[in-house]
């Protein structure tokens, strides 16, 4: 054998074992607690968690199924099993309201030491309107048909397949959807935003992050206001759109068979405009200060 | 029958003829005066009433009234005791309007909890990401000062940035402490202290 041939498997041989002896043996405890609540016409779902993993489906059923997890990991089953008690929750319907919330109590003089952790899954009907909060963790949505509000902070949102009315906003938290289909209203701080296969009429709002968006033919309408960030508009024929686009020390890019009309340029400021043949045309109207606008297919 | 006589009779008079005397207001008289006109109008109305036809009722009649005033008077004990059925129903429907709003307002349904013990191996945190904060703030305190010597600012993007960076990192380390070194956290602060070494750069690079 070569010595290069040896050398390289006794350093994997190394590296192997240096991992299996590094590793700790954690004992995980898991309390999980369902609970199923009759749905009316009117009521809704506010959902607050704190470290939590959240997702929402919609199903067929008239009822509201909440299965709630709640995790304690430690290397001391006693232990494990002290600070799982640590985390608390609500799940109770007050009027139209169903909330739904964990927190962190531990007992008096007896701080947590276990990696803790919550995961939500919530089934409702289609046309249940649904509140999130999050604080730290992942929140992903699919299939309903009513009203989204999310006001989360250091959690990776997943959008899909929604209609209606959606207020977004993240901070530390990028977005992800695909197969929207409604009113978006976006507030991103920090966040990369993509946007997939969109319809209906969006405004959105970022600093500090990176914007894609892929829009649909049915795209009615797209207003986005940036600052330092860069804003990328992808669509397979984008001359379907008219544009509005200004950069404030920045660059606007634009295909090149686009026959667009330069407004304004300059150093501090760039502005383009185009206008499509047709006879009806959604409007996108792009802002950004110390970014830059991409415009492709 | 004994007879009486008025004594001081002539006292009487003269003291009845002494006692103050009172006009009726205006009021007085026009009420009088209405009910005058009232009486005059109703005149022929109370003539006519006394004209109308008078009926004999049937004899069934007569002989229920006999029986009922023959029958012996309720006492309130026992109209208490019929009204008792009723004021049951009433109490039952009235408790479950009670029991319906109660649900409508609130409702905890019954939990189904298990609890599931198990395994897993990680690999130990390299808790090292304030190792570089004492270079971090030196190069902070240096740009502030050539800030300040050259634009007489105290503030720009790139100190608020940095403000900001820390701040999150504040946070992040908070969850941290809560929620025990989760991978997920980590890498959280992983791309945190990314960000904020690129800025860090850019005030290096301008020093």
């Amino acid at each position: 054998m070569s010595i290069a041939f040896k050398t390289l498997s006794v350093s994997l041989l190394c590296f192997v074992s240096w991992h299996v002896m590094a590793q700790t043996t954690v004992q995980v405890i898991t309390k999980k607690i369902e609970k199923t609540f009759t749905y009316r016409k009117g009521y809704e779902v506010n959902v607050e968690g704190e470290r939590a993993e959240v997702i929402v489906e919609s199903w067929d059923k008239d009822d509201i199924r909440i299965l709630l997890e709640l995790t304690a990991r430690h290397p001391d089953k006693a232990i494990a099993e002290r600070d799982l008690d640590a985390i608390k929750y609500v799940a109770d319907r007050v009027k139209n309201k169903i909330y739904i919330r964990n927190y962190l109590s531990p007992n008096e003089g007896s701080a947590t030491s276990s990696t803790l952790s919550a995961r939500y899954t919530i089934y409702v009907p289609a046309h249940c309107p649904v509140y999130l909060k999050n604080y730290f963790g992942t929140i992903d949505v699919s299939n309903l048909l009513s009203n989204i509000k999310i006001n989360s902070e250091f959690s990776k949102i997943g959008l899909n397949n929604l209609q209606g009315l959606m207020d977004i906003r993240t901070r530390f938290g990028d977005v992800i959807g695909a197969n929207l289909d409604g009113d978006m209203t976006l507030n991103a701080r920090r966040s990369d935003i993509t946007l997939r296969d969109i319809k209906g009429n969006y405004d959105l709002n970022a600093q500090y992050g990176i914007m894609k968006i892929y829009g649909s033919k049915d795209l009615l309408s797209l207003n986005i206001s940036a600052e330092k960030t860069d804003v990328y508009f992808f669509n397979v024929n984008p001359a379907l759109f008219a544009y509005n686009l200004t950069a404030q020390n920045g660059e606007v890019k634009l295909p090149n068979n686009l026959k667009y009309n330069i407004i304004q340029n300059n150093e501090q400021i760039k502005r383009i405009q185009f206008k499509p043949t047709s006879e009806y045309f959604a409007t996108i109207t792009i802002s950004v200060s110390f970014g830059d606008i991409f415009i492709s297919k | 029958m004994k007879a009486y006589s008025e004594q001081h009779h002539a006292t009487l008079q003269r003291s009845l003829k002494e006692l103050p005397q009172y006009t009726p207001t205006e009021a007085v008289w026009e009420a009088i005066a209405a009910q005058l006109d009232t009486d005059q109008v109703e005149l022929p109305l109370r003539s006519a009433i006394q004209q109308l036809p008078s009926y004999t009722p049937p004899e069934h009649v007569w002989d229920r009234l006999a029986n009922t005033l023959s029958e012996a008077p309720v006492s309130s004990r026992m109209r208490l005791l019929r009204l008792a059925p009723w004021l049951a129903a009433a109490s039952v429907i009235g408790l479950a309007l009670l029991f319906a709003l109660r649900s409508y307002q609130q409702e905890t349904p019954e939990a189904s909890i298990v609890i599931v013990y198990g395994q897993e191996e990680v690999l130990p945190v390299n808790t090292d990401w304030d190792d570089d904060e004492t270079a971090i703030a030196w190069v902070e305190l240096q740009y502030r000062q050539q800030l300040a010597a050259l634009s007489n600012q105290t503030h720009d993007n790139l100190l608020q940035e940095l403000h900001e960076l820390k701040e999150a990192k504040s946070e992040v380390q908070a969850m941290l402490q809560q929620y025990g070194e989760d991978p997920q956290i980590v890498r959280l602060i992983a791309k945190i202290e990314r960000e904020r070494s690129a800025v860090v750069k850019k005030m290096a690079q301008s020093i």
